[in-house]
């Protein structure tokens, strides 16, 4: 915890707390190393998970001599096989994403850290892909809290940039992931083509989906009023309008439209849904949202 | 519905910066924003791409231009279906007299008058039809009935001071003529009331009076005389009349003036409004122009000045008649005078004498010109000889006439007299009980003194009245050529046989030539101003003085109330009609409403 852009994302009093926790995932999943996770898959865990006959070929070491004592049987005791996690977050960084005071991306860095390092510290692999309509930063798979610093490192260089297309991105960041594992989208789902196209590409696996959707204090409550041209930051689109409470009054219905009907789409899918306004505290959003609702534990 | 103001409708173009103000308004604040995709959703129904569009969703241009369209029409006077209102003649008389280049109100009383005129101009119906005219010593018309307002605004502006006398009568007969065909009607005097009483007014006239002026001081010359020494070694007598108007005393310089040289100041004091007679005497040189001038500002300058042209020339009389011994010493004892006898009527050079004296003659015709007829009775005009009275008795005489003044007839014994009776242009001197026995005749330029009976039939020659009578009518004969001329009064010059035209200089040295048949008469008419006219001829100057010497004029006193006909017209309020105020209220608002869309914008700018 050396430099100060990584203190922003995350500060010392905050990773202690995260070292308490881990990732919680709903169904199991199946990861390539041995990992903490216990996995579906039987195999050289501690926990017992089943008994089997015992066929030709097992290996006798998981044979239960206690059990072909009583019952003049061979049984091969099963085991959970605990497999590490595969964490794969999405971090949307078209230039939307930094608007707003704290900025979005900043917040949605922040979470992406916090989210990885949580992996990182439970010897789960973290991946991390920024990307935008045009242009695609990952970092790769990592094991081990070592590995932060890196994350750090490329975090802080993401910037903001391009226009959003979360449709090609999340079609991309799907492919790359195809392993099962726990799969956060943070973005601001402002995309003129709407999120449902997009957020289809991330239900084809047996993923836990996270979808954290951050908007800023501006968004959310305009601080605009008069006769303004409105200038898209991404493709500079004028829009000229005269902002008056009527007109504020419908963007909120709009807004909330967005909002629900966000969340509306994740629920009935079973993707875990979060919005979190940039102003809100992480530690909030981390110790007590995600752990209410069983995302960390 | 008819638009008493149409040219308002011009105000419709203040719409134009409201729509410009609207475009400018484009230009408005940049904001940027995450994206612009939520903004499009809600404001779908606002947002505007054609110009008109624009114009169609802007609720608060609607309104101001709707605003500016209803203060415009406002602005216009619609008048409904009612008829208009009755247009009213105006007849403004504007004093220009003397008395109205009196400064006491500043810049001066013609200048104030002209003013309130004007206010009148603007506050009087469109409608509404104004004549101006401009009197002093006689009347002007200086527009017939006219709608436009500039047309009589520039009558009133070409309205200029004379130096003359009042006389409304005429300016006051003219109005009353003018207004006369037309039910509404009125007639606005601005004067400072200083002219005789006019008559004539019919009731149903409405009249107003607007008096012009404050209290003035001013100190004037009112009369003036130059006489001639009794004796040759005596000095010359200037007489003036010094009047001092104003409630201070004060110190008056009086200077006199001989042949354009400074000859005397005599420094009077004045009491309040007083009046103080001016003796100079001079001895030499002999005078030929005198000048007396008071030297102070005061609130006239024009009576300051007062000249006289001193007498030189002898005057040339021509004694028709069988022979009079009494009459030709009477005659030649007279001064200043040189006397030709003849026995018969010379018709052709007859014009050539100042005043011809007919002794028991009487030529037919008689060419116009100077006579005193003795023992005959002209058959002029109204005049009518009947038989004779024998001793008719002298009974009363007009001692006010120039010719009987200081002369006392009775017991004069007469023979015999033929009886006469007088018409108009003939008033009797000296009466019998029966008869006119001296009567004067006054036509055009015909002036006689006429003594009916011969005096070689009584005992006058015998008396001391006979020669007195004999120089106060040669007086009173030859004294109008030479008499204090009025500003105003026409000058006649008569042409000498051998020229056609003549040149006159004005005051202030303008020179201007005046031509006409040979022999007969030219007439300067411009003598408004006063001062010297000289006529020059054969580079001699014959001059000619022309004075105000009117203490009307000079008091500058301001008459509360003036009458017109049969009653009396106060001094009024210049109760203007009512100034219709909306029209300014309309134009602030329509100003106030500018503004506000500048500053509504502004502030969003900011």
């Amino acid at each position: 915890m050396s430099g100060p852009t990584n203190e922003l994302l995350l500060d010392p009093q905050l990773i202690r707390q995260l070292e308490q926790l881990e990732l919680a995932v709903r169904r199991l999943r199946a990861g390539r190393t041995h990992g903490e996770k216990r996995s579906k898959r039987r195999g050289a865990g501690t926990e017992f998970a089943d008994y089997r006959d015992y066929v030709q070929g097992d290996d006798p070491r998981f044979v239960d001599w206690n059990v072909y004592g009583r019952l003049d049987r061979l049984f091969l005791k099963l085991f959970h096989e605990e497999e590490d996690l595969r964490l794969a977050v999405y971090l949307d960084t078209s230039l939307s994403m930094g608007f707003g005071e704290p900025k979005k991306i900043l917040f949605g860095k922040k979470l992406a850290a916090a989210m990885a390092y949580v992996a990182l510290v439970n010897l789960d692999r973290a991946s991390i892909e920024a990307a935008n309509g045009e242009r695609m930063e990952r970092f790769q798979p990592a094991r081990g809290r070592h590995q932060i610093w890196r994350l750090l490192e490329f975090l802080d260089g993401v910037k903001e940039q391009g226009g959003t297309d979360l449709h090609e991105g999340l079609r991309q960041f799907a492919l790359r992931n195809a392993q099962p594992g726990m799969k956060v989208v943070i973005s601001d789902f402002l995309d003129k083509r709407g999120f449902s196209g997009a957020l289809k590409w991330l239900l084809r696996g047996p993923d836990e989906v996270i979808v954290i959707q951050i908007l800023s204090p501006q968004e959310i409550k305009p601080p605009i009023v008069g006769d303004v041209t409105l200038e898209d930051c991404e493709d500079g689109t004028p829009v000229e309008v005269s902002i008056t409470g009527g007109l504020l009054k419908r963007y909120d219905v709009n807004l909330r439209a967005l909002v629900g009907g966000l969340r509306d789409y994740c629920r009935a899918r079973g993707l875990s849904y979060f919005y979190a306004p940039s102003s809100q505290s992480l530690e909030r959003i981390l110790l007590d949202t995600f752990r209410r609702t069983g995302v960390l534990r | 519905m008819s638009f008493l103001n149409p040219l308002a409708f011009l105000w419709l173009l203040a719409a134009v910066p409201v729509i410009l103000l609207y475009f400018l308004k484009l230009r408005r604040k940049r904001v940027s924003v995450s994206s612009t995709w939520l903004w499009v959703r809600s404001v779908q129904d606002f947002r505007v791409n054609a110009p008109f569009q624009r114009l169609r969703r802007s609720l608060l241009l609607f309104l101001q231009l709707l605003l500016i369209l209803l203060a415009t029409l406002a602005l216009t006077a619609p008048a409904g279906r009612r008829p208009p209102p009755v247009e009213k003649r105006w007849v403004i008389l504007i004093d220009r007299s003397a008395s109205m280049q009196m400064k006491d109100v500043a810049p001066s009383r013609l200048a104030k008058a002209k003013e309130k005129a004007r206010e009148i101009l603007d506050a009087i119906g469109r409608a509404d039809e104004v004549m101006v005219i401009a009197f002093a010593h006689r009347a002007q018309v200086m527009t017939p009935f006219t709608s436009s307002r500039a047309a009589a605004g520039r009558a009133i502006d070409l309205v200029e001071p004379a130096d003359t006398a009042t006389s409304a009568q005429e300016a006051f007969r003219m109005a009353v003529s003018a207004v006369q065909p037309f039910k509404n009607r009125e007639i606005v005097v601005f004067s400072d009331g200083n002219f005789e009483p006019v008559s004539g007014a019919p009731e149903d006239v409405e009249i107003r009076y607007v008096p012009v002026g404050a209290a003035p001081s001013n100190a004037a010359l009112t009369a003036i005389d130059v006489r001639p020494p009794a004796r040759a070694d005596d000095p010359w007598t200037v007489y003036a009349q010094l009047d001092w108007f104003s409630t201070a005393a004060r110190e008056i310089p009086v200077e006199l003036y001989v042949n354009a040289q400074l000859k005397a100041v005599k420094h009077v004091t004045m009491q309040a409004d007083s009046s103080v007679a001016v003796l100079f005497e001079v001895s030499k040189p002999e005078p030929e122009v005198v000048e007396v001038r008071i030297a102070m500002d005061d609130d006239l300058a024009v009576d300051n000045h007062a000249w006289f042209v001193a007498r030189r020339d002898r005057a040339k009389i021509l004694l028709v008649g069988p022979g009079n011994f009494f009459l030709e010493r009477a005659i030649a004892n007279l001064r200043e005078t040189e006397t030709f006898r003849v026995d018969s009527w010379p018709a052709a050079s007859a014009a050539e004498y100042d005043l011809v004296v007919l002794d028991r003659v009487m030529p037919e015709p008689l060419p116009e010109g100077r006579y005193l007829i003795l023992g005959a009775v002209p058959k002029w005009e109204g005049i009518q000889v009947q038989d004779v009275i024998e001793h008719p008795a002298a009974v009363d005489w007009d001692r006010r006439h120039p010719a009987a003044r200081r002369i006392d007839f009775s017991g004069l014994q007469i023979n015999s007299s033929p009886r006469v009776t007088l018409g108009g242009f003939a008033a009797p001197v000296l009466e019998s009980s029966e008869t006119p026995l001296v009567f004067a005749w006054e036509r055009v330029r015909t002036r006689a003194l006429v003594v009916a009976f011969d005096v070689l039939q009584s005992d006058w020659p015998l008396r001391l009245s006979f020669p007195l009578f004999l120089a106060q009518a040669i007086e009173w004969l030859r004294v109008e050529e030479q008499a204090l001329r009025k500003p105003g009064e026409p000058i006649r010059i008569r042409l000498e046989e051998n020229e056609t035209e003549v040149e006159i200089a004005r005051p202030g040295g303008v020179r201007m030539k005046l031509s006409g048949e040979r022999g007969e008469e030219v007439i300067l008419g411009k003598t408004e101003t006063c001062g010297i006219y000289s006529v020059i001829r054969n580079g001699v100057a014959q001059p000619m003085a022309l004075n105000l010497l009117d203490a009307r004029e000079s008091s500058g006193r301001v008459a509360t109330e003036v009458r017109f006909g049969g009653g009396k017209v106060g001094a009024a309020a210049m109760e203007l009609p009512s100034k219709p105020l909306w029209k300014w209220f309309a134009a602030a608002a329509l100003i106030l409403l500018l503004l506000e869309w500048f500053v509504y914008h502004r502030r969003v700018e900011l």
